[in-house]
């Protein structure tokens, strides 16, 4: 505790006529000036400008000031400015309250000019009141690693790997899956350029393969995130593959002998593999993997058939997983999404007819590669279909599903029905929709002419119901044409759902292991929505792509290019500044409940021997844990006890 | 040199807490040999403590009448150290949740409504039996307290503690930590995501109650008691009050509540879903210091406010 009598500064900013258009500027001087502690109280235009930065250093030399209060906007705006001037002075920066008058009074009372003078009075007096009790506080440095961990291997993971790679950095990229590629891979073009999805993933997908600065770790799940900022500890677990990566020259002689036949999950079950086998031709590591949960026992006594077919001698059934631990500078995420279950929406039938599919199945039904080598054939006759219906927004904007638009449902719709309709003009393809949404670079031109030049025919209307027909073996679909304002029945012997995206399954789960949080659609949460687009709340931790918000491939790659230079940005700088506002535990109170830990978003908290500890980097000073501790052992240093009851005292106490 | 003196007040009490006292077990004779027992009600025929005065009064029991009051007034008097002895004397105890009901409603349910009870004419006792004050009181209430001994009862050992530092002249203070603090069941992870009565799920001998779903109020109340009731396997009830640095338990309560449901949104029940969950939200969360917490003036003024103006 500084035992120096406070001498408070208090400088009110009109923030042009923002705050001064309806706040009455001088009688709120004048109040100010009344107020315990203050030496002075002033005005100026704006605040923030270079002379009213010089204001506040001015009259800090003449009257000795050594707290400063502006009141002004939100401190999320202009705390670091104001900082800078009291650092500059030779303050310590973190005698300084900043009370937001603009967004809390003059913005949202615009026709109260009373009441707004009234509420700007309580916020600077419970401001001045905080300010006499604010600690000095020292902002600490630490250094770096140079290494960057990408999570998820998908066009946003690939693309991030590359850029920080390039830039001479090591990554380490973790994919789930056997192999690279995530949803991209599973595409057959991409809209609205139509180019091959394949043609431009895999020369990025063997970049990641071949690149002496990425160690690619597939098949392996982050399970462990300790430490903070700079200095991540990161337990990675690589899951046994039972095939050496580096042995294996995917010949494909253990496919020729393998008994088993399981559906594809590649080709969405369309298709089957075997149970030693590669998830796709370009797959990277191009290697295969045996898969234990239909493999016939493992042993060579039960098959071992594939051991005994490999020359390479790559295949070892005692392989083990392996838990890799790893110095991390920046985390960038990007673990992608899952397609929204079509069985969840029983109206639509998918499940029960086998000829409504989703539009990832019609993806893999259109690609060249795919089970059916790009025919397209109703699943149950495997005959030609001769109409096809498109269900849009298909477990999206829905309230018992997701509210949220998936944005990218009604350019793949569009784009498949072009596909068609290019493939085989005498197929008919209708596409049931709430809205057409095409607001991305080149889709509205793409959206004119599939419906011009391509013949689709388009019914705005959410689909009710789908139905078998009762006389034939075609599909009925009843809807409301809210174009025309009655109900349509139609039938079709394909009907597509185009299933929107979800955020990935036990996405919650890497969010606790990350100590970063999602939004309430259970997407990872972007530190501000405009400005902070591709950060978490989490120092250090970056996020991109689908594993965000629902995404297309264009916004993905930008996002993804995003976070790859914010993570340059601190592993090159080599060293990162940490705020001083980390929570400090009363041993004296603390009996280890772990109540704190478990309320501390950031993961910062852990109860070790009983008593609370506080890693200081990865503590953001957010206080949840001193409102939740039931025993008050824990306070953050920027927002203590006595500076929260000053502030009550002051809003409290009758304004004068 | 004369031996310490101790006197023991019984007021609004079920005289668990004197029973407490004979619970010292093999320790009784020693204690009774080092100080001299002038007054306890359950042992003795007297009507109020000596009017010499004694070394040290205990009260138990929290104050319910007018009569009580008197008697409160008149240990302390004669009294050189006052203890606060048990959870009713501290905080108002489970007594103290008649504080939920006016003074009337209780007379009217007691003596009228009940249905065991037979009385035609509808009286109310008022001539020779004491009259009610509004409310069920904690002692500090009225007098000035030395030593707090929560619990209800406090625990043998804590009492002997107790009377070992008050004859060698010590403070006597209880660790300023809570229950958890002793508790010997292992603290894992906290993500619940439903909360549930005792005894309607099978129970993890090994592993937090309140991580099992539970409702202990280990973490908010004051320690000391060795964890009793978990190290039982039944939640804590908080009879040993908040922590001296807490306000109020039950806001802590609803705090942790909150901390302990699991972060994941997706996952987490709707908060309406937890407040059904727990039934009686006060006689969980203050079963033993309504009559002393914050909520307890603005909880009693609104009641009757409410119960007005329903009649109006």
């Amino acid at each position: 505790m500084s035992t120096e009598e406070p001498k408070i500064g208090v400088f009110i900013c009109h923030c042009g006529s923002n705050i001064a258009g309806v706040i009455d500027i001088p009688q709120l001087v004048e109040y100010t000036a009344t107020l315990p502690n203050v030496v002075v109280a002033e005005d100026y235009r704006y605040m923030c400008s270079d002379p009213g930065q010089d204001l506040i250093r001015e009259r800090a030399r003449e009257k000795g000031l050594n707290r400063v209060v502006v009141a002004a906007c939100s401190p999320t705006l202009h705390e670091p400015t104001f900082r800078r001037v009291l650092e500059s002075m030779g303050l310590n920066p973190f005698f300084f309250d900043m009370s937001n008058i603009r967004e809390h009074c003059s913005w949202v009372h615009t026709h109260e000019e009373e009441a707004a003078l009234e509420k700007a009075k309580d916020l600077v007096r419970m401001a001045v009141a905080r300010a006499a009790e604010l600690e000095p506080l020292v902002q600490k440095e630490v250094d770096v690693k140079a290494s960057v961990l990408v999570v998820g291997a998908g066009i946003a993971g690939i693309q991030a790997a590359l850029d920080i790679a390039d830039a001479g950095y090591k990554v380490y990229l973790v994919e789930k899956e056997p192999s690279i590629g995530g949803h991209m891979a599973q595409l057959d073009k991409t809209f609205p350029t139509l180019d091959c999805s394949s043609c431009i993933l895999t020369p990025k997908m063997s970049l990641i393969g071949q690149h002496p600065n990425i160690e690619l770790l597939t098949y392996s799940e982050v399970r462990e995130v300790d430490g903070f900022v700079g200095n991540f500890k990161v337990k990675v677990e690589r899951k046994p593959r039972f095939v050496i990566e580096d042995k294996c020259t995917a010949c494909a002689d253990c496919l020729e002998v393998c008994p088993v036949n399981v559906p594809d999950e590649f080709n969405t079950g369309l298709g089957w593999r075997k149970a030693i086998y590669i998830p796709f031709a370009q797959a990277v590591p191009n290697a295969y993997i045996i898969d234990t949960e239909h493999c016939l026992g493992m042993t060579p006594i039960a098959c071992g058939k594939c051991k005994d077919s490999c020359e390479a001698e790559a295949i070892d059934y005692e392989m083990k997983p392996e838990i890799l631990e790893l110095d991390i500078g920046a985390i960038i995420v990007t673990t992608g999404f899952k397609l929204f279950n079509a069985m969840e929406q029983l109206e639509y039938g998918y499940g029960k007819y086998p000829d409504v599919m989703t539009n990832l199945e019609m993806e893999r039904m259109l690609s060249a590669a795919g089970p059916t080598d790009g025919k397209i054939i109703r699943p149950s006759s495997m005959k030609k279909p001769k109409d096809i219906a498109y269900i849009q927004c298909v477990g999206s904007r829905n309230e018992r599903y997701n509210n949220y638009c998936s944005r990218v449902c009604c350019m793949a719709a569009l784009k498949q029905a072009r596909q068609i309709r290019e493939k085989y003009p005498d197929i008919n393809v209708t596409i049931f929709y709430i809205d057409m949404r095409a607001f991305g670079k080149g889709y509205e031109e793409f959206y004119e002419s599939t419906s011009r030049e391509y013949g689709v025919t388009f019914v705005r209307g959410r689909v009710a119901e789908v139905r078998g027909s009762f006389d034939s073996d075609r599909i009925v679909i009843r809807a409301e044409d809210t174009l025309l304002g009655q109900p349509v029945e139609a039938e079709a012997d394909i009907v597509v759902l185009s299933c929107g995206i979800q955020a990935a399954e036990n996405q919650g789960d890497l969010a606790r292991v990350l100590g970063i949080q999602l939004s309430a659609d259970g997407f990872f949460l972007e530190a501000h929505p405009k400005l902070r687009p591709v950060e978490t709340n989490t120092d250090g931790i970056f996020i991109a792509g689908a594993a965000q918000g629902p995404k297309d491939i264009p916004d993905s790659v930008a996002q993804a290019k995003g976070a790859a230079a914010s993570a340059l940005t601190m592993v090159t700088a080599g060293r990162v500044k940490v705020q001083p506002y980390a929570a400090v535990v009363n041993e004296e109170l603390c009996a280890g409940c772990g109540i704190c830990e478990a309320s501390c978003p950031y993961g910062a908290v852990k109860v070790v021997d009983n008593v609370a500890q506080v890693t200081e980097a990865q503590c953001k000073g957010c206080g949840t844990c001193a409102a939740a501790c039931p025993n008050e052992a824990i306070a953050p240093q920027h927002f203590t006890m006595d500076q929260i009851i000053a502030q009550l005292d002051a809003l409290f106490q009758e304004a004068r | 040199m004369t031996k310490p003196s101790l006197a023991v007040e019984t007021l609004s009490i079920c005289s668990g807490c004197e029973i407490a006292i004979l619970d010292l077990h093999q320790a009784l004779p020693g204690v009774l040999d080092a100080i001299d027992l002038k007054y306890i009600q359950v042992l003795m025929d007297f009507r109020e403590p000596p009017k010499e005065g004694v070394t040290v009064g205990f009260v138990s029991g929290g104050v319910r009448n007018e009569e009580q009051v008197e008697l409160l007034h008149k240990i302390r008097e004669r009294s050189q150290i006052l203890v606060a002895f048990g959870a009713c004397s501290a905080f108002g105890g489970i007594p103290g949740l008649a504080n939920l009901h006016t003074k009337d409603e209780l007379l009217q349910e007691v003596y009228i409504d009940t249905v065991s009870t037979v009385n035609p004419k509808g009286v109310i006792p008022h001539k020779v039996v004491p009259p009610l004050l509004e409310e069920v009181h904690p002692i500090s209430d009225f007098v000035k307290v030395d030593y707090v001994l929560p619990g209800c009862p406090p625990p043998p050992k804590l009492i002997a503690e107790l009377v070992t530092c008050l004859l060698e002249g010590k403070e006597f203070r209880l660790e300023p930590k809570t229950v958890c603090d002793q508790c010997p069941l292992t603290k894992d992870e906290k993500s619940v995501t439903n909360f549930i009565r005792w005894g309607t799920k099978k129970i993890d001998p090994e592993r937090c109650l309140l991580e099992q779903g539970f409702q202990c109020l280990g973490p908010v109340t004051q320690g000391g008691c060795e964890a009793r009731c978990p190290t039982a396997l039944a939640p804590c009830r908080g009879c040993f009050g908040p922590t001296e640095s807490v306000h109020d338990q039950a806001a802590k309560m609803i705090g942790a509540i909150g901390s302990v449901v699991i972060q994941d949104p997706t996952k987490a029940p709707a908060p309406e879903q937890i407040v059904k969950e727990i039934p009686d939200l006060v006689g969980t969360y203050l079963r033993f210091s309504l009559a002393a917490s914050t909520f307890k003036k603005a909880l009693h003024t609104n009641v009757v406010k409410m119960k007005k103006g329903v009649k109006a």
